[in-house]
């Protein structure tokens, strides 16, 4: 019986500690790179403005809260499944741009 | 209140405390060091002694620089930039743009002079690239070392940023998380430390404090953030993906497109009439120029104005070089007006708090002392909740030793700038000054007893902070009857206010040394 409980106990406390790796994976490496994704990617998605500059300076006057934000969500969404699925989705989204203007600059020069 | 379920609020509470554990110490250096920095301007002033001309780009500059621009080679015309420096002393820098074999970069090039304001004499020539010739004035060591310290904690380039920007992000998270976890804001704005013991009032006053700062955080570290990464990493990505490598087009929506090139010769228009005309439309006195194509008919001037009264956003307007006539007011980014560049030109204001002159300043020094005081006791309440642990235990003078450490540093480094300044080099004895104060301070706090560590650490700031301005009249700096003869009130102010904070802390020690022998006597008297 003591055996049985210690073995339960040890298999909660394992499932805790992968839920906490998991949880500061998504909050911090994958939220960095995404909030830089976003940024770079959203000059494409964004509208030019009048001035035709504020898809370039609202990307990047907006990091600092793009980064905080996802952080912020990645910490308090109680399924990590939903938050690690719209980081993916938004680094896919935002990466094509980024990959296309790449490989065309490379295949200019 | 803002409802959190209980899992929620045990996660950002640990985010909140361990983010200030882990980063706490640093967060403390950056923060201090930017309210220090919100005043560099005027502690250049009062470094030099005061400025020995108010206003110098409002008296007649043209004559002056027509004569040293025939005395500099021919293609150091290329662009000309002028502006002036604490002493107010202006400072003409004649330069191409040439490569660099150090850096393997395109840099300026060219030739740096020094003239009187009143006299028109030069006072120093150098030659060189901009990065040699530049930060070497003796005058700006201190106020230079003060923002360097603040924007790059003495880390080589681009790390210091890098770091400063981590650290940006860390008090915009501690920030956040700690309006999400206040279960009662409005409360807590108006919460009376309770005297229930050191601790409980300790946390009152560190959420009291924390309360009203936090829009403050969440603004600077915002900002500063931006500051660190938008160059960095920011500007670079978005003009891939904006642009794919099309510089023309970049540089023709970022900046506009270039006048044609026309090298035919041209004499430059009277430059005091554009300085007159351009202040008079901007509504404030140019502070930086920038002359492109001196002697051909293709020469632009530039001149850049700080915030007129009353407003948030300064200006760039552009005359024709050849002919002297206004063509414009440049946006910061971009050729028409837009709510993209309108916001990026808030973010300095904001960052610096000279959006509404010296008052903003000051309100923006006594926020970033409060911050100071927060990031303290929040780090102090979570070592002293852990003391019955030997690695928190031994945390604890490292948090007193920074605390006070820090500032008598920054004093110290005020005492090597005063005592070098007109007989060795200012820029290495402000660094050495600011390691000797911080060598000390550790020594002071690992010798001396934990009983004592506050007291002494105070007792040291107080007496380094009280002999500031003797230091700088006995080294040359200009007397309170001479800065108020020549108009620099300022001086005076800046040695007042270290002479009160000296008495601030004198008052702190002996009021700690006097608890000290209660508590003593007390214990005898039990025993």
């Amino acid at each position: 019986m003591g055996s049985n409980v210690s073995t339960t106990e040890s298999a909660e406390g394992s499932v805790i500690r992968g839920s906490l790796w998991a949880r500061w994976l998504i909050a911090g490496p994958l939220t960095i790179v995404t909030a830089i994704l976003v940024m770079a990617g959203a000059p494409t998605w964004l509208p030019e403005g009048p001035g035709g500059v504020d898809h370039i300076a609202f990307p990047i006057l907006l990091f600092p809260a793009i980064w905080a934000g996802l952080f912020l969500y990645a910490l308090m969404e109680s399924r990590q499944w939903r938050s690690f699925t719209l980081m993916l989705a938004l680094c896919v989204l935002n990466a094509i741009p980024v990959v296309s203007a790449i490989r065309h600059m490379t295949s200019a020069s | 209140m803002i409802a959190l379920s209980q899992e929620n609020t045990r996660r950002l509470l640990a985010v909140h405390g361990w983010s200030g554990t882990v980063f706490g110490l640093f967060l403390y250096v950056v923060v201090l060091t930017g309210a220090v920095a919100v005043l560099a301007h005027e502690i250049g002033i009062w470094s030099v002694g005061g400025e020995k001309l108010h206003a110098p780009m409002e008296r007649p500059l043209d004559k002056t620089v027509r004569d040293l621009a025939a005395t500099v080679p021919e293609e150091h015309l290329e662009e000309v930039s002028i502006f002036h420096n604490s002493a107010a002393d202006m400072v003409l820098f004649f330069h191409t743009h040439i490569i660099n074999p150090e850096s393997g970069n395109i840099e300026d090039f060219g030739t740096l002079i020094n003239v009187d304001p009143v006299s028109n004499d030069v006072l120093a020539r150098r030659e060189g690239f901009g990065r040699d010739v530049f930060g070497v004035d003796p005058g700006g060591a201190l106020d230079e070392f003060v923002v360097d310290l603040h924007v790059n904690l003495l880390a080589p380039s681009p790390w210091g940023l890098y770091a400063t920007g981590i650290l940006g992000l860390v008090m915009m998270i501690a920030a956040l998380t700690g309006l999400l976890i206040h279960r009662h804001l409005i409360k807590d704005a108006f919460l009376a430390p309770r005297s229930g013991g050191a601790l409980l009032g300790r946390k009152d006053r560190h959420v009291l404090a924390g309360t009203w700062g936090l829009l403050f955080a969440f603004i600077l570290a915002f900002t500063g953030s931006f500051f660190s990464f938008a160059g960095a990493i920011g500007i670079p990505l978005v003009a891939v993906t904006a642009f794919g490598g099309d510089q023309t087009s970049m540089m023709e929506t970022l900046v506009g497109a270039p006048k044609a090139d026309d090298p035919s010769p041209a004499p430059l228009a009277d430059l005091d009439a554009m300085l007159a005309e351009s202040a008079s439309r901007a509504g404030s006195s140019a502070d930086f120029v920038v002359v492109s194509h001196w002697g051909r008919a293709d020469a632009v001037v530039q001149l850049f104005h700080a915030p007129p009264e009353g407003s948030l956003r300064g200006s760039k307007l552009v005359f024709n070089g050849s002919s002297g006539e206004f063509e414009g007011v440049k946006q910061q980014l971009g050729t028409q007006p837009s709510a993209g560049a309108a916001t990026l030109e808030l973010v300095g204001p904001l960052h610096f708090g000279n959006f509404a002159g010296f008052l903003s300043k000051v309100v923006w020094v006594c926020l970033g002392l409060a911050m100071c005081y927060v990031t303290i006791t929040g780090l102090q309440l979570w070592l002293e909740r852990r003391q019955q642990e030997p690695f928190w235990r031994r945390m604890l003078p490292t948090v007193d030793i920074v605390a006070l450490g820090t500032p008598v540093a920054l004093v110290s480094a005020a005492h090597g700038f005063f005592l070098s300044y007109g007989v060795a080099d200012t820029h290495l004895w402000t660094l050495l000054g600011f390691c000797g104060g911080a060598l000390v301070s550790i020594v002071l706090g690992i010798a001396v007893p934990a009983a004592q560590r506050l007291r002494a650490l105070e007792a040291t700031l107080a007496g380094t902070l009280a002999l500031l301005p003797a230091v700088r009249m006995s080294m040359g700096g200009s007397s309170w009857a001479e800065a108020l003869g020549s108009g620099n009130a300022l001086v005076i102010g800046m040695d007042v206010l270290m002479l009160l904070s000296a008495t601030t802390y004198a008052v702190f020690a002996l009021r700690r040394g006097s608890a000290s022998r209660r508590r003593t006597e007390m214990v005898e008297a039990t025993a």
